[in-house]
């Protein structure tokens, strides 16, 4: 680029050796400044007071019910996130957390209404089933990602959009009459138990020994070992005897292992039933979630709360102020992306240089 | 029977508009080696923007060109990050087409259930009296909207482009290996940056065909999947736009078959079909057709990466960051 002056712009980008302090400690919080900055400016647009709906939205998760309600949130956020999060600490992008909510859920609803075992036995059959469906499917790209290569990017996000549709068939197939938008309801017997009151279910158990499975798996145990290395560097595992079919069909059959036992949590737990978009945008939520945790179990944690809190914040400021509820996916983006520049600027420096053009033999000499 | 048929290829062509115009923006910036997820969320921008200034001015043509600038505009988010800061590209493709749709849905309210100016169908001056009474493809083909022949029309175009321009052999090549480009003092940075303000250019345009000329509505879900589908096309059409035609009007068909499936009763096509009274209820039920686009890339990916990845036609560096040595 030249400028006015005949000096060359030249703009480079090198990586940075040494992120300062100030980079390192900063960019977390430049990302959430910025992120609720650019949510203060979308519900100042629809005419409320930006800060009045913050207060509301983080103040209303406090009280007794609210904090169960961001738990009962947590539930599918944390199975999700868990389920992108195995896979990626291989260096695999599961999308396709969506496709195993909903395998989950339709399982657990086909079993629940079909099937007729002693009490808790239930409970127990459905979510065993629900999980290993959810598994079975993402063998799918699994086996597709080790036997061929075929990136497994894309066959997971494909199974969520037939899985989002294949879930409607599914509604019709167990639906109760004509023209009713969902399955018959589960017995009493299929739904989950519920705790303290509230609507959180046995999901929270399932997802608490998830979490310790999940941490478990990957500092314990001689697999979860493996997985690091292939995802630290997939030639050099493969060299040490390390088989790319256990952990690219290992991680992915977790993982929608995972997310099955999500989609059985919200439709025993809370739906009673099999509806329609049961999982709103959870499997891409999980990304972000697995992606702001993906240094360790319980930061998937973390974030799973994080973004519970957003949403069940953004339902009451949409319940009170009417700012559309799309402000939590709004919201959500805007984390994620600002979040993705930080680590531009953590890991690269830009260089703008003015070089005064040597051709240009008038400017060199007043230079 | 005639007008059964008739009636599905005359939806089955408009409905194939956005997905054409949408894939091929995918495929350009797939071709320089960007993987563009954001499809569906540039779509959405551009299907807002250009209702909301049809709505406001009154003229659809200024709807569709303000289109075209929010689809680049939206699109430059994503080459920043991609090209420039190096992110992940399917993370920020995913994450700007939840932002598109989520922006859309958010300030988009006000605007559903308005009716706006919107594209007519024109029928083909000269030819198109005479040919429009062709059988099955007539109405089609020959009385449809300004985007609708705009679409096939650029087709032609982008190919020429792409294989035939100095410019489009430096696309291949930065998509196929940008170190040797690079070394051939190819601009990698700037091509990839070309690229991806193109592919939002037609997703932009793809957003329009759909707010305003073919769905002539806005409402928060109107897109629908179509920017995941284009994306899929890719795939399908394996990185070609004079095959992405076909692709989209057989995925513009599907939609048009499992929309009129509630009138027209597919059995009467085929002798064999009642005696295989439960697949065939399977097979054509509208919301297992529904999930065709993708079952159907799932078996394109499959069938033809089954061999080695160096005979894929997919771009070699496609999805992965460029960066100098020494960087």
């Amino acid at each position: 680029m030249k400028l006015p002056n005949g000096h060359q712009v030249e703009v480079s980008i090198s990586r940075r050796r040494d992120p300062s302090p100030l980079i390192r400690y900063g960019i977390p919080v430049f990302t959430i400044v910025s992120s609720l900055l650019f949510g203060a400016v979308a519900i100042s647009a629809v005419g409320v007071n930006p800060v009045v709906a913050y207060v509301t939205m983080f103040t209303s998760v406090l009280s007794w019910y609210g904090a169960s309600e961001v738990v009962v949130r947590m539930i599918p956020l944390l199975l999700a996130g868990l389920a992108v999060y195995v896979p990626l600490r291989a260096g695999l992008w599961n999308i396709g957390a969506g496709a195993g909510i909903y395998a989950g859920g339709i399982t657990a609803t086909a079993v629940g209404l079909y099937v007729s075992l002693p009490g808790p036995l239930l409970n127990i059959a459905m979510l065993v089933s629900a999980g290993l469906v959810g598994g079975a499917l993402m063998i799918i790209p699994g086996y597709l990602r080790a036997r061929w290569d075929i990136n497994e990017i894309l066959v997971t996000l494909l199974l969520t959009f037939t899985m989002v549709q294949f879930n409607g068939y599914a509604i019709l197939l167990m639906g109760s009459s004509e023209g009713v938008q969902s399955s018959e309801t589960l017995s009493a017997l299929a739904e989950f138990p519920r705790f303290f009151g509230t609507r959180i279910h046995l999901g929270a158990v399932v997802a608490v020994l998830a979490l310790i499975a999940v941490y478990l798996l990957m500092n314990r145990t001689r697999f979860g070992f493996e997985i690091l290395n292939f995802g630290s560097n997939p030639e050099a595992a493969r060299q040490s005897g390390i088989s790319k079919y256990k952990i690219v069909i290992g991680t992915l059959f977790i993982g929608g292992l995972l997310s099955g036992l999500a989609g059985a949590g919200e439709i025993a737990g809370i739906q009673s039933r099999l509806v329609p978009n049961f999982s709103p945008g959870f499997g891409f939520t999980a990304i972000a979630i697995a992606l702001i945790g993906r240094n360790g179990a319980f930061q998937v944690l973390f974030a799973s709360l994080f973004f519970a809190v957003v949403y069940i914040g953004a339902a009451n400021v949409e319940l009170v102020y009417s700012v559309p509820f799309a402000i939590v996916e709004i919201i959500e983006a805007v984390v994620i992306l600002f979040f993705i520049a930080g680590e531009g600027i953590r890991r690269f420096e830009l260089d703008v240089r003015s070089i005064p053009q040597s051709e240009d033999s008038s400017e060199v000499v007043n230079a | 029977m005639t007008g059964a048929i008739e009636s599905i290829i005359g939806l089955a062509i408009p409905a194939a508009t956005p997905l054409l115009l949408g894939s091929v923006g995918a495929l350009i910036s797939e071709r320089s080696g960007v993987l563009n997820l954001g499809v569906e969320g540039i779509m959405a921008v551009g299907a807002l923007m250009a209702f909301i200034t049809a709505g406001v001015t009154g003229s659809p043509w200024l709807g569709f060109l303000v289109a075209l600038l929010s689809g680049m505009v939206f699109a430059s988010i994503l080459a920043i990050f991609s090209v420039s800061l190096k992110s992940n590209q399917v993370i920020t493709g995913v994450m700007l087409s939840l932002l598109g749709v989520s922006l859309t849905t958010y300030f988009g309210r006000p605007w559903t259930g308005k009716s706006v100016a919107t594209f007519d169908s024109y029928t083909v001056p000269i030819i198109g009296q005479y040919l429009v009474e062709l059988p099955f493809l007539g109405q089609g083909l020959m009385q449809s909207t300004p985007i609708d022949y705009l679409a096939i029309v650029v087709i032609p175009v982008v190919w020429y482009f792409l294989f035939r321009t100095d410019i489009g052999m430096e696309i291949t090549a930065v998509g196929d290996d940008p170190e040797t480009a690079d070394t051939m003092s190819i601009n990698v940075t700037r091509t990839r940056y070309l690229c991806v303000l193109l592919s939002g250019l037609f997703a932009g345009a793809a957003g329009a065909a759909v707010s305003i000329s073919f769905a002539e509505l806005w409402t928060s879900n109107l897109i629908n999947n179509r920017g995941w589908i284009a994306v899929a096309l890719v795939i399908v059409s394996q990185w070609d736009p004079v095959r992405a035609v076909g692709g989209a009007y057989l995925f513009g068909l599907i939609y048009a078959m499992q929309f009129r499936a509630q009138s027209v009763d597919f059995a009467s096509f085929l002798p064999m079909a009642s005696d295989i009274g439960p697949v065939y209820d399977f097979v054509f039920h509208p919301v297992i057709m529904s999930t065709y686009p993708f079952v159907i890339t799932i078996a394109v990916l499959v069938l033809t990466t089954r061999t080695t990845r160096k005979e894929l036609s997919a771009p070699q560096a496609l999805a992965k960051q460029y960066m100098r040595e020494g960087e």
